[in-house]
């Protein structure tokens, strides 16, 4: 019987890995267009595409009455307020200071509740311990572990405490839930490990303005204060504990809300317009001949990708944005782009110096400056990958098409 | 004057900190990687100066935008931000050039000046077609947040071509 016998195939694998490339980035740039566009969400039941906007602004003014005239108090008291505020991400904060009162103005998109548990309360916290002489068990008071007139002071109170680390604990039931551990100041640590000692396997309390949170040591080295299980209230007792020391106690006078006036925009038109808004500057760039056509039509690849793939980061992580600031990002975005294209010598300079500008406005940066920081990182970071993967698909699609 | 007394008596010392700080922080990184890829302290005297000319020029806009009926408030801060990045880049563009290219056999400074000039300029081009063509959506405090911006980065960005050429020049 005869053999059949096949012809040697000779492949050409790099030819064939380039196809397999242009293949997987034709559809990876489609996807991304898709998913950026508006409306595109409506196309797939599987995933929502929306966009997370966070423009709902609240505005109100609070009046806390301070228990001190001192200049200094007032001043930290306002500066800590500030930093509470700023940490937890609060868009617009102004306080003035009127005599020995403090107004403080708010324009934010955050949670009103935890909003106003930051400003609310001094959190001056100390850890007190129980009076002999007051009967803890007692039912017809069953207030009393929580009254701060029966505990005694003691040496730790914000002073000495250098953070409070909040982290997820095994609790006694089994489960897991937040307990913030206390860190000190190396100066106290003797006093505090023989406190322990003293107290182990027994209550003591930790006094927050006037109210106690019973807590139990159930061994001497480690001081676990028991928090909330709620995630979101987590974050909020973080920067209370975490945000500097209130050197007075306040209380909230008066509170009143206050009109918002923010332009309000809606943010299919503005994903639109901004398309339409390159395609004219880059058919303006075209015709005034300011570039030559080849880096025009990279240019705009290139903006149009960076656009779709922020976006695309947007949709998919569902980050809050509001829609002036996408606008704002998108003036960066395509100036950062055009830049980053046409200055193929320091195109890694650039991005370096984009990304160093972002890092230290994200950390540093109060209010909108730290949102824009923050969002900056993105964007150099979309900037760069987009003129890369931007400039390799044309260079393959005309090699391809060159054939 | 009323805004900047306002400012003055009312901001917390945390917001002096935290702002004066990032924007010192920039300058003297600016200055400190200038003068690593330049070895050349004339270059570090321009990108001083043009800071400065664009922190003028934000305070005087400022100061006008006052006398506007236009609210001014926290998000006025962030042209801040916006003229640091633009002018940045841009030096950054500029002494990559410088870098790279200096120790080229026919390298000469007019060539290098005609290099700045021309991406400055294509530069403020964009800025313009880019902050202009995005305006039309925007009114109020956020359309002079872009005003201001395109005025301090795109006038600092063009003196600092001036300066280049009469210190290097020279």
């Amino acid at each position: 019987m005869a053999r059949i016998r096949f012809k040697k195939l000779k492949v050409n694998w790099k030819q064939f890995f380039n196809y397999v490339l242009l293949i997987l980035l034709s559809s990876g740039i489609l996807l991304t267009f898709l998913i950026a566009l508006p409306l595109t969400e409506r196309l797939s039941d599987i995933q929502a595409f929306d966009l997370n906007i966070a423009d709902e602004f609240w505005s109100k003014e609070y009046i806390l009455d301070l228990k001190s005239e001192e200049n200094s108090d007032i001043r930290k008291t306002k500066s800590v307020l500030f930093k509470r505020l700023n940490d937890y991400g609060v868009e617009e904060v102004s306080i003035y200071q009127e005599d020995s009162q403090l107004r403080v103005v708010v324009e934010a998109t955050k949670p009103q509740d935890y909003v106003e548990e930051l400003i609310r309360n001094p959190y001056r916290y100390s850890i007190v311990t129980r009076k002999e002489e007051i009967d803890f068990e007692d039912e017809e008071n069953q207030l009393a572990p929580y009254l701060e007139e029966n505990y005694d002071e003691t040496l730790f109170d914000t002073k000495v405490f250098r953070n409070i680390y909040i982290t997820e604990l095994p609790n006694s039931s089994g489960g897991k839930s937040y307990f913030g551990i206390a860190k000190l100041w190396p100066g106290k640590l003797g006093e505090f490990k023989s406190f322990l000692q003293e107290y182990k396997e027994k209550y003591v309390g930790v006094n927050i303005d006037g109210f106690v949170t019973p807590v139990y040591i159930p061994d001497d080295t480690i001081f676990a204060i028991p928090l909330s299980d709620d995630k979101g209230r987590i974050e909020i007792m973080d920067i209370l504990y975490n945000s500097g020391n209130i050197p007075i106690s306040y209380e909230l006078k008066e509170q009143k809300d206050l009109e918002v006036k923010r332009l309000s925009m809606d943010y299919i038109q503005i994903t639109i317009a901004l398309f339409v808004s390159i395609i004219a500057i880059y058919l303006y760039l075209y015709f005034s001949k300011t570039y030559s056509a080849d880096l025009i039509l990279r240019s705009l690849f290139t903006t149009l990708l960076s656009l779709a793939i922020f976006l695309l980061v947007l949709k998919i992580r569902a980050l809050p944005i509001h829609t002036f600031i996408i606008l704002i990002d998108a003036v960066i975005l395509i100036a950062l782009t055009n830049i980053v294209q046409q200055n193929d010598e320091s195109r890694i300079s650039v991005s370096v110096v984009a990304l160093i500008i972002a890092t230290i406005f994200s950390i540093l940066g109060i209010g909108y400056l730290k949102i824009l920081g923050s969002h900056l990182m993105l964007l150099s970071a979309t900037a760069f990958l987009s003129v890369e993967i931007g400039n390799l698909y044309i260079d393959k699609v005309s090699n391809y098409l060159k054939k | 004057m009323n805004i900047f007394i306002n400012i003055y008596r009312n901001w917390t010392v945390y917001e002096w900190c935290f702002l004066g700080g990032s924007l010192l922080l920039i300058f003297l990184l600016s200055n400190l990687g200038t003068y690593l890829l330049t070895k050349d302290w004339k270059f570090n005297k321009i990108v001083s100066i043009t800071y400065a000319i664009s922190a003028l020029i934000y305070i005087f806009t400022i100061f006008v935008l006052q006398f506007l009926p236009i609210p001014i408030s926290h998000l006025s801060t962030t042209p801040l931000l916006l003229t640091v990045l633009i002018v940045t880049i841009n030096w950054t563009t500029f002494i990559s050039y410088y870098a790279k290219f200096k120790n080229r056999k026919n390298f000469t400074i007019t060539e290098l000046l005609k290099e700045q000039k021309r991406d400055s300029i294509r530069n403020i081009v964009f800025l313009t077609l880019a902050i202009l063509s995005t305006s039309i959506f925007l009114k109020g405090e956020l359309l002079a947040v872009m005003f201001v911006t395109f005025l301090s980065s795109a006038i600092s960005i063009y003196l600092s071509t001036l300066l280049t050429r009469k210190f290097i020049d020279d």
